[in-house]
């Protein structure tokens, strides 16, 4: 025969108070720092990819 | 600025709850893409500094020597065909016009033209300069499509003869790709910028065309000279363009490079007055196809169009930033001038009413005060802050050490002192804004002054610091805070920013009721005001800033109290400072963030919202991010404008600052000598402060964690106060 337990007693549950001290700007995940990271170097490769296509194709009817 | 949390510990609650942050493998990817951003910019500026060469659109200067120029290319006709080795040159046959027109696309005058030349039904040739395709690459297209023809007249216009072979070169074959993208087409044609009949050619321009035809192109000279450049009315265009006696010519016309109306009617008037006269009017290919083969356009390779795509939007882009560069320095520049403007008004204004005979806050304020004085391992510093606290000559000091858990002696050293009107309070580590909360509710008094423990105060500052309290409405006082340690020069640095940035800045805000800091370093409060604004918060690491502009929102008065003077010890190196600031900044848009919800709010808190925080974001967040625009189109001008005028914009820019920080420093009773590090301070320092704008600003954008740190101290300003 299996137990039984009692149900969680919800009215003595810890509340949840808002953290006044919460950093602002702080993104504890990471993640949006991850995004904002790849997205510029995403960008910056870009850039830089057709810079160097520019640069060489410039490079390549003079030379 | 207190000092909190170094070496295991870290500032602020949210930071203890977090792992010991590692160090991020980005931050050295940082730089990499710092350097790798700035050398973009710098390959855009130059493509845009290429791209938009000066020229002028005459031919000045006589021909040099024309021994090794063939007499049959000399005397001969306006086509030159040199491809292949051979050298022949055509006549345009009698009776007949190939209209040219050089130096466009015009996106003002090359339509009007091509308006004209549709009316009469007539075909001409348009020789582009590949910069100005790559900017209107559509007028290019439309001339294709109306049946013109399009040739090279080089990218930026420069005298090919001057230039290396492989100059010369990547001139012609940038534009022929510029006209590959934009229209479709390759073009045999070439004429040589300043070139104009084939009389006037010379020894070195010959080895131009010869080069030319090496490159599969046929030069284009003219017979005759609108010289409509000269803006010489429109009878004489028509009259210098008209051949004599029924011949055939090439006319020589212009559709930009200036103010071209008088071409446009010109045009409109030769064109009927020639056919009257029974003649034809053709394109170069029309005129001279049937005598020299290949002449006509062919369709463009896609290697070619991919080239001159890139080529095309290289330019564009550059051009692009070229525009938001000038456009943010129009800007800089003008809430600069406004900035400078206001700021000696309100300044001034402000300092003549402080020191009238007539001004005074109210009746005196002799009401005991408590002075909270927060610590975290300042035991070289605090003995002299404390003694010239206690020994202030304001009645009823009180001076309460919060000793955050130093692990260094700092309670022992402040309690050895003696003094009966201090006390010393030791408080579990929580931080800077933890300590001084405690503070607050530990004061015996409701004046409360709030000093660092590195700073030192002059006798009276504190009783001069209180007295603004005698007005019911004020709650806040910022003191006047100074450099104590000047030795070296990024302390007299900060000096003159203290002096300049903090002192003046402080009577604007002060008139506008906007201030946005009271500084740590010495500033007073009600604690009536400081328990409405909720105390001091750990949500951001400028807690000054932040209990600042509650205190505003609380409906309180926040005012800056000039005569009530503290040194405090400033960094002393530049590692330190860019760690300092970082922290100010960050937290300063913290603070900015945590109360934006001001700006829709009533009463008291909507008006610092509405006036106050728009004034702060703009002059302490915006205007300082835009400002290495200065200095990056002082480089560019260095580079590639006129030095001299570039050179006194820059001075231009330097006596603005050196009026403004002889004002302040008149204003705050400073001598001058310090002033001579301001040229310098230019070119470190200023750079230093908006990297680390940049770098808060970037933290604030990724989420990353900043926590606090913790500031050497030399102990130089307590040294000198012993």
């Amino acid at each position: 025969m299996r137990g039984r337990a009692d149900k969680p007693d919800v009215a003595t549950r810890r509340i949840r108070m808002p953290d006044a001290t919460q950093a602002i700007f702080v993104d504890r995940s990471g993640r949006r720092g991850r995004r904002l990271r790849w997205t510029a170097y995403a960008l910056l490769l870009l850039v830089v990819l057709l810079l160097a296509l520019l640069w060489l194709s410039q490079v390549a009817v003079v030379g | 600025m207190g000092t909190w949390r170094e070496g295991q510990k870290i500032g602020d609650t949210q930071h203890i709850a977090m792992p010991e942050p590692r160090t991020s493998r980005f931050s050295g990817r940082r730089w990499i893409i710092a350097g790798v951003g700035t050398l973009v910019l710098a390959n855009l500026l130059a493509i845009g500094a290429y791209a938009n060469s000066r020229f002028a659109p005459d031919n000045e200067g006589a021909p040099g020597r024309q021994d090794a120029v063939p007499a049959a290319v000399r005397e001969g006709g306006p086509l030159v065909d040199t491809r292949d080795g051979r050298v022949t040159s055509q006549q345009v046959p009698d009776r007949t016009i190939v209209l040219t027109f050089d130096d466009g696309p015009d996106p003002l005058w090359t339509p009007q033209v091509l308006d004209v030349l549709h009316k009469h039904g007539v075909p001409a040739t348009f020789f582009v300069l590949g910069s100005q395709t790559s900017r209107h690459p559509e007028f290019v297209e439309r001339m294709v499509r109306e049946g013109h023809e399009v040739g090279v007249h080089t990218f930026t216009h420069p005298d090919l003869a001057g230039l290396s072979g492989w100059r010369q070169r990547l001139e012609i074959s940038q534009t022929r790709s510029a006209i590959a993208y934009a229209a479709g087409v390759t073009t045999p044609l070439v004429r040589l910028p300043y070139s104009s009949g084939v009389d006037s050619l010379d020894d070195t321009h010959w080895s131009v065309v010869r080069g030319a035809g090496d490159q599969g192109l046929v030069s284009v000279f003219d017979d005759t000279d609108s010289r409509d450049w000269a803006r010489p009315g429109v009878d004489q265009i028509v009259r210098s363009s008209t051949p004599e006696d029924g011949r055939g010519a090439v006319v020589l016309l212009h559709d930009a490079g200036g103010e071209r109306s008088q071409t446009v009617a010109a045009l409109d008037r030769f064109i009927p007055l020639m056919r009257q006269r029974g003649y034809r009017f053709t394109t170069v290919e029309g005129a001279f196809g049937d005598r020299a083969p290949g002449l006509a356009a062919g369709k463009a390779g896609r290697a070619d169009q991919i080239r001159g795509g890139l080529l095309v939007w290289a330019v564009k882009v550059a051009d692009g930033t070229n525009r938001l560069l000038w456009f943010l320095l129009l800007l800089v520049g003008v809430l600069t001038l406004a900035r400078t403007l206001v700021l000696f008004g309100f300044a001034l204004r402000h300092a003549r009413r402080r020191r009238a005979r007539t001004w005074s806050w109210g009746p005196e304020v002799n009401e005991p005060v408590t002075v909270i004085v927060p610590a975290y391992n300042e035991r070289r510093t605090i003995a002299a802050a404390v003694r010239t606290l206690a020994t202030g000559n304001h009645p009823g000091i009180e001076v309460l050490v919060v000793d955050d858990e130093s692990d260094d002696g700092t309670a022992e050293e402040v309690e050895a002192l003696g003094l009966p009107n201090v006390r010393v309070v030791r408080v579990p580590g929580g931080g800077k804004a933890s300590a001084l909360n405690a503070g607050v509710a530990l004061a015996r008094h409701d004046l409360l002054v709030m000093v660092d423990a590195d700073t030192v105060v002059t006798p009276d500052a504190i009783h001069k610091l209180v007295q603004p309290f005698a007005d019911p409405a004020v709650g806040a006082v910022a003191g006047n805070v100074k450099v104590g340690n000047r030795r070296k020069i990024i302390g007299r640095w900060q000096h003159i920013e203290y002096v300049i940035g903090f002192n003046l800045d402080r009577r604007l805000y002060d008139t506008l009721h906007c201030m946005p800091t009271i500084p740590g370093a010495l500033g007073a409060f009600r604690r009536q005001a400081v328990r409405e604004a909720g105390g001091l918060s750990r949500a951001t690491l400028a807690e000054d800033t932040d209990l600042t502009m509650a205190i505003h929102r609380a409906g309180w008065r926040v005012v800056y109290e000039e005569s009530a003077v503290a040194r405090t010890e400033a960094p002393s190196t530049l590692g330190q400072l860019w760690r300092q600031r970082y922290r100010w900044s960050y937290g300063t848009m913290q603070a900015m963030w945590r109360h934006r919800r001001a700006v829709v709010e009533h009463g008291a808190s909507g008006r610092f919202g509405r006036r106050g925080l728009p004034f702060i974001a703009l002059f302490s967040v915006v205007l300082p991010l835009l400002a290495p625009v200065l200095d990056i189109l002082a480089v560019y001008g260095l580079f590639f404008l006129d030095r001299v005028e570039a050179l006194i914009a820059w001075l231009v820019v330097m006596v603005i600052q050196v009026v403004t920080a002889v004002l302040a420093f008149r204003l705050d009773r400073e001598p001058l000598r310090p002033l001579w590090a301001l040229p310098f301070q230019q070119l470190v320092y200023r750079q230093v402060m908006y990297l680390v704008l940049v770098h808060a600003a970037a933290t604030a954008l990724t989420g990353g964690l900043l926590k606090w740190q913790h500031l050497r101290r030399s102990g130089e300003v307590a040294a000198e106060a012993t």
